[in-house]
């Protein structure tokens, strides 16, 4: 036989074993998937080929590897050098990608003990953010089912960040909320509704929610080419491009520094200024009112984007839980974040839909969030010029949340009950309920929701039949006996609620609402004189009551803003005025130093003497103040 | 050593001509392009060039090794292949000197090689140094933890000796000795001199253990000598920004060196005058100068807009771990360190908490320092977030103030002649077994030695045998045990003598170290291994078949 065919034949013989052994290939891939014998399946391989290569190429000795690695990096941290920590625990998870457990031990080495190893906060906000992003940008997208990893993830929002455990947690609040106030802005105030309706506009924007392509892109193309389709959005994308703002980030930058929106400018000290002719266009463009629905457009979609494809979150899943409980969630919390990466891991992993959601199924991390959010769910956010990444935030309580969290209680009980075949009132959850609604009742009464708290007190009395000692008095009685009840009330809860009482006070005494005012300052004033009764040591005291009072209707002359609300100067003014003589005296020396007070008197051509006159008595009330201070005389021989 | 160096020259334009040289080259200088753009550190600039130097060195160091390895064994198995050893055996050169030209042929070959892929790290590294740090602290850390070379100092020894002396009267006194000598001969078996022993070092220990720990709100104090501090005082210009009239304070502007040598509370002096850092940004500092200095003296003339000069002191650093009797609710202990100059009685405090266990570094003033190079520190150690409070220990080997004494520069480069001493020695390893194996056998010598040298540190920890664990220890682990006992003997451990950490964490590599490295692998090991091979090859029958 001639050469040339001998080697035809063989050449034949070897592409027919290459298209065999091709074809045999699949079925032995889906039998190893099946069977879980592939350390890599297809889809880790299509979307990470570097990881695939990583887990292959050292075949044998991917062991004895992984295990140099695990000794090195124990060794660094054992010897507190961290430097290497996150390359290694990149490399140990990328060479072991399908074991939660791995992505969860260094996520949580890096967010729990090593940061708190590190002295400053930007090293400690960074090791907590590394922590964060190896789970929910690495771990999950190997893990995607996963249910530990998401509870991880959860758990760093909710104990790590929200908990007041490590003693910078108010540093990981403000870099989180500086993060979601440049993404989406300050939510609208008022009823929940409005808040909900907001966000449906980023959950209804363009969005390919395909796994395989998320985050390879900030921007998907084909969606925003969906969303350009709209001639309107389309002209105003070709508006800004004139100014070199995309449909990308750079249009939230420069919404977020030139808009007057309320999102925007809620949080600014001064009103934007543009300082170049061309800045000065581009607010004009990003402030037009021809273009508000375009922009509404391209701000949500930017937003579901970044939301998507950055933050690994689905904006659809957050407008549902947003439905799902009634609340208004501010995003720039940390705690409806670890609302959402518990659920939404339920929903992937288990296949639970939001209906199917319950206290009892879920993760206690989602309830006790939501819990969370009754006493820390309202946000002042200010920016701050000498680093917009560490705002000044203030958080409140925010009524809203009780009735959700109280469905929430009861949903829980009913199942609980159901399960164990026990009546209501004699569940061993209901002391929980009852110490949740309690606090709830504080929280309405001095927020003057008079009506919602009497109403939470009667479903307690007439549900869990709670009769005699303090659930026959009336409601305010019922408050202040409940706060001092348990021997001394902590200052803390009595400072909480005096302030707020006060603050609420001042709002209605600018309102000129002289009814409500005195009865905001009637509670705080018992509240006071019980706190000060129960009290026994000088020490834990508090200074007197004007004086207390004069500083909160100082803060709210000057800020009123830092205590979430947004009076104009003529109302502070008028607030000053009517001022009771004792307070005023108490708050004059503490707003005559504000430069920001005065400036803005100045530029809203207001005389600050005028507006804010020297009260009668003054120099009598320094003196009485400074002898105050003086040590006490000795007693006399 | 004309003959020698022939040799040598024609290795070198062997190896250079060799694919597998090529291979690893174009690898090597494929991974140092590539490094510094996917290795982010912790997100510290600090961390970054300390990834860079560690993989960097790491990289090319195991490289590096390879290439070594296949290089020697390959100049002398592919003369005798391709049976080009008659002609070189039938010159007037002696079998030894030929030995030895291959093997300092392949150790210039890699020095080269070495010292391309040094410079190119350090010209990395030093383009990394120009990055933007994320803090002060990170600035500072760069300037004075890793582009600089430091030595330690542990504080004055407490006197172990006196102290359980005294230990052992107080006992002896209360009768307690004597009751405890019995327990301890009935434990001995009646060994009276064991138990003797056994008891004066259980009262040592115990004497020690107390001596290096304080309850709640208890002080340490530790007395450090012999700090020699090198560093330059940094001299450069400000601007001021900011005159606060509120809070009398003075915002300056200045750069990022000069920030990074400021530290929280500690001294600098503005315009000649001597000021406390009362606080530390990214872009700028403030000061409170007093009224006096503010109203008559030489910073009158500030106001915004206004430069300086602005003269930052040198740095030390003050290393320690403390560990905890009873771990706090934080596994945080809190703690307020002191320091002293006895001389000039300049001090700084700072408040600190810091992780159970784990070594914290604190950045300090040299000016702490006196002209003996003396220095006072004091601990208190503080209750906890809940208000308990627990013991801590501080052992002597877990504290240490760390100082400049020489520069970056000079350690990288002893540092890069550390790892040429490593691939010497592997070059000799792969000399010896080229010269009486085939090169694949020769080859899997060459790897096998390798790992055993790279890694020791690794592989002693994992053959460790634990002796609780006695018989039941199996008998793989035991033979392991003993085989890697018996290989590492003649083995240098190239993990102890790695220049790496000592670069990553700006130590000083000195000169002796240096010498005693080259005494030891350069010339000890080496030679001996030399000696071997040249003893092999010439007694070797170079015309029978090798296996």
């Amino acid at each position: 036989m001639r050469s040339w065919l001998i080697q035809g034949l063989w050449l034949a013989a070897a592409a027919g074993l290459a298209v065999g052994g091709g074809a045999l290939q699949r079925p032995m891939d889906e039998r190893g998937s099946r069977f879980g014998l592939n350390t890599i399946d297809r889809q880790v391989a299509q979307t990470h080929p570097w990881v695939a290569l990583v887990n292959i190429a050292p075949g044998g000795l991917r062991a004895p590897i992984v295990d140099y690695l695990w000794i090195r990096a124990e060794k660094l941290k054992n010897a507190g050098r961290y430097f290497d920590a996150m390359q290694l625990a990149d490399l140990i998870c990328t060479l072991q990608p399908r074991f939660p457990g791995v992505w969860s031990f260094h996520s949580w080495n890096m967010a729990w003990n090593i940061s708190v190893a590190t002295q400053t906060s930007e090293e400690r906000w960074l090791w907590v953010s590394n922590g964060m992003k190896l789970l929910r940008d690495k771990g999950l997208a190997y893990n995607p089912q996963s249910l530990l990893l998401y509870k991880d993830l959860g758990w760093v929002f909710f104990s790590k960040m929200g908990q007041n455990l490590d003693d910078m947690h108010m540093i990981y609040k403000r870099r989180w909320a500086s993060q979601m106030q440049r993404l989406l802005g300050a939510p609208p105030t008022g009823e929940n509704a409005k808040v909900i309706d907001t966000f449906r506009a980023i959950a209804e924007a363009p969005l390919d929610k395909n796994l395989a392509r998320q985050g390879r892109q900030t921007i998907q193309p084909d969606q925003l080419a969906v969303l350009l389709s709209d001639p309107n959005a389309a002209d105003y994308a070709r508006q800004l491009a004139r100014f070199a703002v995309g449909i990308d980030e750079s249009l939230l930058d420069a919404y977020n520094r030139f808009s007057l929106d309320e999102a925007a400018n809620i949080v600014r000290y001064q009103p934007p200024s543009p300082r170049t002719p061309e800045e000065r266009s581009l607010t004009n463009l990003i402030n037009s009112p021809a273009y508000v629905q375009a922009r509404g457009k391209l701000l949500a979609f930017v937003r579901a984007q970044v939301l998507w494809n950055t933050y690994k979150m689905d904006p659809r899943w957050m407008l549902g839980l947003m439905e799902k409980y009634d609340a208004p969630l501010d995003w720039r919390l940390v705690w409806p974040h670890a609302l959402y990466w518990v659920s939404y891991g339920m929903h992937v992993c288990q296949d639970v839909d939001l209906a199917s959601i319950t206290s009892l199924n879920t993760d206690r991390v989602a309830f006790a969030s939501l819990q969370a959010m009754s006493w820390n769910g309202r946000m002042t956010y200010m920016d701050n010029p000498e680093n917009p990444d560490l705002p000044m935030i203030t958080l409140w309580s925010d009524w809203r949340y009780i009735d959700s969290v109280h469905r929430e209680w009861l949903a829980m009980i009913e199942e609980f009950c159901k399960a164990r075949g026990e009546k209501l009132e004699n569940s061993v959850l209901k002391p929980g309920h009852i110490n949740y609604l309690v606090a709830a009742i504080q929280m309405l009464y001095v927020q003057n929701r008079h009506e919602k708290a009497q109403e939470y007190l009667d479903w307690i009395k007439t549900n869990y039949k709670m009769t005699g000692d303090i659930w026959d008095l009336d409601l305010g009685d019922f408050v202040v006996k409940s706060l001092t009840d348990n021997d001394t009330p902590t200052m803390d809860v009595t400072r909480s609620q005096l302030t707020a009482a006060m603050e609420m006070a001042f709002y209605f005494l600018a309102l000129g609402d002289q009814a409500a005012y005195r009865d905001n300052v009637r509670y705080a004033q018992r509240l006071y004189q019980a706190y000060q009764k129960a009290s026994q040591f000088q020490r834990i005291k508090m200074v007197d009551f004007q004086t207390l009072a004069g500083a909160i209707a100082a803060q709210m002359v000057v800020e009123p803003r830092a205590v979430g609300l947004n009076l104009p100067l003529i109302a502070r003014a008028n607030l000053y005025t009517r001022l009771e003589r004792q307070i005023q005296l108490a708050a004059f020396d503490r707003l005559s130093g504000s430069r920001d007070l005065q400036r803005l008197c100045q530029a809203e051509n207001l005389d600050f003497d005028q507006a804010f006159p020297t009260p009668v008595g003054i120099e009598e009330y320094r003196s009485q103040q400074r002898r105050m201070l003086l040590p006490a005389a000795p007693p006399s021989p | 050593m004309r003959g020698i160096w022939a040799i040598a020259r024609h290795t070198l334009s062997h190896c250079l001509r060799m694919k597998i040289a090529g291979a690893f080259v174009l690898m090597l200088l494929a991974i140092l392009a590539v490094l510094p753009m996917i290795l982010q550190g912790d997100g510290t600039l600090a961390g970054r060039i300390r990834t860079l130097l560690a993989y960097g060195m790491g990289v090319t160091g195991l490289l590096l090794s390879v290439v070594t390895l296949l290089l020697s064994v390959g100049v002398i198995t592919s003369d005798v292949r391709a049976k080009a050893i008659f002609t070189v055996a039938t010159k007037p050169l002696s079998r030894w000197k030929y030995v030895i030209g291959r093997w300092l042929g392949v150790v210039v070959f890699v020095g080269i090689l070495l010292v391309t892929s040094a410079v190119t790290i350090y010209a990395f590294a030093q383009h990394l140094r120009t990055g933007e740090a994320l803090n002060p602290s990170d600035r500072r850390a760069v300037e004075t933890e890793v582009f600089t070379a430091r030595r330690q100092v542990r504080p004055q020894p407490i006197d172990i000796d006196t102290l359980t002396e005294r230990k052992r009267r107080q006992l002896q006194d209360e009768g307690r000795y004597q009751e405890a000598m019995k327990a301890f001969v009935a434990q001995t078996g009646g060994d009276e001199q064991k138990a003797r022993s056994l008891l004066e070092e259980q009262i040592r220990s115990q004497v020690a253990g107390t001596a290096q720990s304080v309850g709640p709100g208890g002080v340490f104090l530790w007395q450090f000598n012999g700090i020699a501090v090198a560093g330059n005082k940094r001299t450069a210009k400000g601007q001021v920004t900011l005159v606060d009239e509120e809070t009398a304070s003075l915002r300056i502007l200045a750069d990022d060196e000069l920030l990074g040598s400021l530290v929280f509370g500690g001294p600098v002096r503005v315009n000649g005058v001597d000021l406390r850092v009362t606080r530390l940004e990214k872009e700028f500092f403030e000061v409170q100068p007093s009224a006096d200095d503010r109203a008559g003296g030489r910073l009158a003339s500030l106001v915004s807009g206004a430069e300086t000069d602005i003269v930052a002191d040198p740095t030390i650093q003050l290393s320690y771990k403390a560990a905890a009797s009873v771990n706090p609710t934080d596994k945080l202990l809190r703690s307020i360190w002191q320091l002293d100059n006895p001389a000039t009685g300049f001090r700084y405090m700072e408040l600190r908490s810091d992780p159970v266990a784990t070594p914290a570094t604190m950045t300090v003033s040299a000016r702490l320092v006196d002209p003996n190079g003396r220095m006072d520190a004091q601990y208190v150690n503080l209750p906890d977030s809940q208000g308990k409070g627990t013991s801590v220990t501080i052992l002597e080997n877990d504290i240490a103030v760390l100082f400049r004494m020489g520069s970056f520069e000079g350690t990288f480069i002893r540092g890069t002649v550390m790892i040429l001493l490593q691939l010497a020695f592997l070059a000799a390893v792969g000399v010896a077994a080229g010269s009486f194996l085939s090169f694949p056998v020769a080859c899997l010598v060459g790897l096998a030695t390798l790992p055993l040298s790279m890694a020791g540190g690794f592989l002693r920890e994992s053959l460790r045998l634990n002796p609780e664990s006695g018989p039941a220890t199996d008998a793989l682990t035991l033979v392991g045990a003993w085989i890697f006992r018996v290989v590492r003997v003649g083995l240098p451990d190239f993990a102890q003598t790695s220049p790496v950490d000592s670069l990553i964490n700006g130590m000083n590599i000195s000169w002796e170290y240096l010498a005693q490295a080259a005494l030891l692998t350069g010339v000890i090991r080496t030679l001996a291994i030399l000696v071997i091979a040249c003893l092999i090859f010439q007694r070797r029958e170079l015309a029978r078949v090798q296996v």
